[in-house]
């Protein structure tokens, strides 16, 4: 039976979890992965075992989109006030012309000016 | 606009800033192609909720319809070629909504409410929204079938009655006149004045665009434009837009239908609708079945036509009349979706090939069409000559076979064929000519009652161009009384026999005439000649 991306990251977390020689259990789940001819997949495992890892440990994935580079201040608040988050990634984006967008998992808080404006311009083009 | 207008809004807008947040349920692209997207994330995302993809050149819209474990599968309305992989998909917690209105008379729009005449942009203000996925009339808010819809052509409107809120599907190989039909159809309701004027919704799916085009100019022309609405999913759009372009006629006959009002709506044709859906679905790798259609598509055409329907007087009394087509291949009505769409309707009319070469036009087979509605929605005129007239086709066609032989037959038999033949006649109908039922039923009465027996068969046509011209211009009044009444009382009766039989007398007589004018003249040119 062929074993999917996902089951090898599941397999992979539950072997490393309760170890302390991580080493040898990777390289024994890369002889596995060798044996079964699935080396190949080594990418999507990686990104599978991310997605699984997080959910897992409840840890949700950061965003935070802003027009400059925030403040060291800025980004403890952020990280303060969401539960059970992961590191934060930052990205610079002016197309935002002001505000922070925040993305939280698969919510996004878009407090961000331009949404407003687009918000006027619907409310303007329709009257 | 108003130039203040704009500046009063800004500043309102700026005086009441306050730096609030949105929260939405957000999905990346993972793979996009042929008008469908994986998306990743979206947790909270339902069936069939409309999703926006945010792409570098604006919003593109799309549909939710397979929720996976990891991913969401979707449709894209519009542009797909603008979409990314790992472009932001947000969820709207909205369905997929018409505009419906009046303002939408006599224009032409796509399957999402957008213009695609020339009139420019529908004014939303005076629109309403309605989902374009809604659950069909329940069995308590319904009434019977029982007021008749017209179409004008005679082989319909005797032999296969359509009512209000009924389904009757139009069926036939490609080129039979399908389309004509039902163009004919939509026309005939500007003259049907005993009734209220029905609303006519022409839904078309996978048309070419100057077919289309010819269409809405007759249509204008006509003057039937202005109670009438186009929705066009065309050949070059997407199929996405080929799937949801029927639902989307559908909710616009609802509306007027909730106004009380009657809407006839035609699916030109369901069967490059299920072409469409078949592809989405393959797309999206739902299991194949039949034909490679997916497991569902008797609901799609199911879910569609149940939305017909005649409201009780409590709700209002409006009405939405189906008129689905479908095209067969080599008229193979047997094939999957005909059958499918078959048991869902109200009945079927058949054209059959046969009769289109033979020159029978509209190429109606009065024997493989049947109405399950049947007379409740037809007038007692009509009812009183058209059960005879059925009855006298059946036989006709059994001995139809011994046509050839006809000298060899016995007298009861010949008659019979010649009867059969003259009604086989009166039933050939002309493009754009929908006739109005008070003149159908004076020629039907002629035809079954034998008066037609002693024309020739090539003369009927004459006949019937002169007969309905007598009936305007001489006898307005009897078709007035059987407009208003839809009886057909003895004393009408009565007026209807010594009509007909003056107009078969004119007819003689005019031939008679004919012949002698021509030899007076020839005789007049002899003795003319030699005095040159």
């Amino acid at each position: 039976m062929k074993i999917t991306p996902l089951q090898y990251a599941i397999f992979l977390y539950e072997i490393t979890l309760k170890t302390t020689d991580i080493k040898k259990k990777v390289k024994g789940f890369l002889e596995f992965l060798a044996r079964n001819n699935d080396l190949g997949k080594i990418n999507k495992i990686i990104k599978e075992f991310e997605i699984y890892e997080r959910k897992q440990k409840g840890i949700k994935e950061v965003e935070v989109i802003s027009i400059k580079p925030l403040a060291a201040s800025v980004k403890r608040q952020i990280a303060e006030s969401i539960k059970n988050g992961g590191e934060i990634k930052e990205t610079v984006n002016p197309d935002l012309v002001g505000g922070l967008t925040v993305i939280i998992g698969d919510t996004m808080i878009d407090g961000s000016l331009r949404r407003k404006l687009r918000e006027l311009n619907k409310a303007l083009s329709y009257g | 606009m108003d130039k203040n207008f704009i500046i009063e809004t800004l500043k309102k807008q700026l005086a009441e800033y306050n730096p609030s947040a949105e929260k939405v349920n957000i999905g990346k692209v993972l793979k996009i192609g042929d008008g469908i997207a994986s998306i990743s994330g979206l947790s909270q995302v339902m069936a069939s909720e409309m999703l926006e993809f945010v792409t570098s050149k604006g919003s593109v819209y799309g549909v939710a319809l397979n929720l996976e474990e990891n991913q969401v599968g979707a449709m894209v309305l519009g542009d797909f070629k603008e979409i990314k992989e790992g472009d932001l998909v947000k969820s709207t917690g909205k369905v997929l909504s018409f505009p419906v209105g009046k303002e939408l008379l006599g224009r032409v729009v796509d399957p999402l409410g957008n213009p695609l005449d020339d009139a420019g942009p529908l004014s939303l203000k005076e629109l309403e929204f309605y989902p374009i996925e809604r659950k069909a009339p329940g069995v308590i808010a319904r009434d019977s079938v029982n007021t008749p819809l017209h179409t004008g052509i005679k082989a319909i409107d005797s032999t296969v009655p359509i009512g209000r809120g009924q389904r009757e599907l139009i069926i036939g190989d490609r080129q039979i006149g399908k389309t004509a039909l039902v163009i004919d159809i939509i026309l005939n309701q500007l003259q049907d004045a005993r009734y209220k004027k029905p609303i006519c919704i022409y839904v078309e799916i996978g048309k070419k665009g100057s077919k289309v085009a010819r269409i809405v100019e007759e249509l204008k022309s006509r003057g039937a434009m202005e109670n009438t609405i186009v929705v066009l999913a065309s050949a070059s759009d997407a199929a996405p837009l080929w799937h949801i372009a029927p639902y989307s006629g559908c909710a616009i006959g609802e509306y007027f239908m909730d106004k009380g009002e009657d809407a006839l709506i035609i699916y030109d044709d369901l069967s490059k609708h299920a072409w469409a859906y078949r592809q989405v679905s393959l797309l999206l790798r739902r299991p194949p079945g039949r034909e490679a259609y997916p497991g569902d598509i008797f609901y799609l055409h199911s879910r569609l036509l149940e939305r017909a329907a005649k409201l009780s007087k409590a709700n209002g009394g409006g009405s939405l009349t189906a008129l689905p087509i479908i095209e067969t291949q080599l008229s193979d009505i047997s094939a999957y979706i005909p059958t499918n769409v078959i048991s869902i309707t109200d009945g079927q009319i058949y054209l059959d090939p046969e009769l289109f070469y033979q020159g029978v036009r509209p190429a109606l087979s009065v024997g493989l069409s049947v109405s399950r509605v049947g007379s409740s929605a037809q007038t007692k005129a009509m009812k009183k000559v058209a059960s005879r007239l059925r009855l006298e086709l059946a036989q006709y066609r059994e001995l139809q076979a011994f046509v050839q032989f006809a000298s060899e037959l016995d007298e009861a038999t010949r008659k019979r064929i010649d009867r059969g033949q003259r009604l086989a006649e009166i039933l050939k109908q002309p493009q754009y000519n929908p006739i109005p039922f008070e003149k159908q039923v004076c020629l039907i009465y002629a035809g079954v009652n034998g008066f037609l027996d002693q024309l020739p068969v090539a003369k009927i046509k004459e006949f019937e161009e002169k007969f309905f011209q007598y009936l305007s211009d001489r006898r307005e009044n009897m078709l007035s009384k059987i407009r208003q009444s839809g009886e057909f009382s003895e004393e009408i009766e009565k007026e209807l026999k010594s009509a007909i039989e003056f107009q078969i007398h004119a007819l003689n007589e005019g031939n008679k005439r004919d012949c002698f004018s021509s030899r007076a003249i020839r005789d007049c040119a002899a003795d003319l000649i030699p005095t040159f």
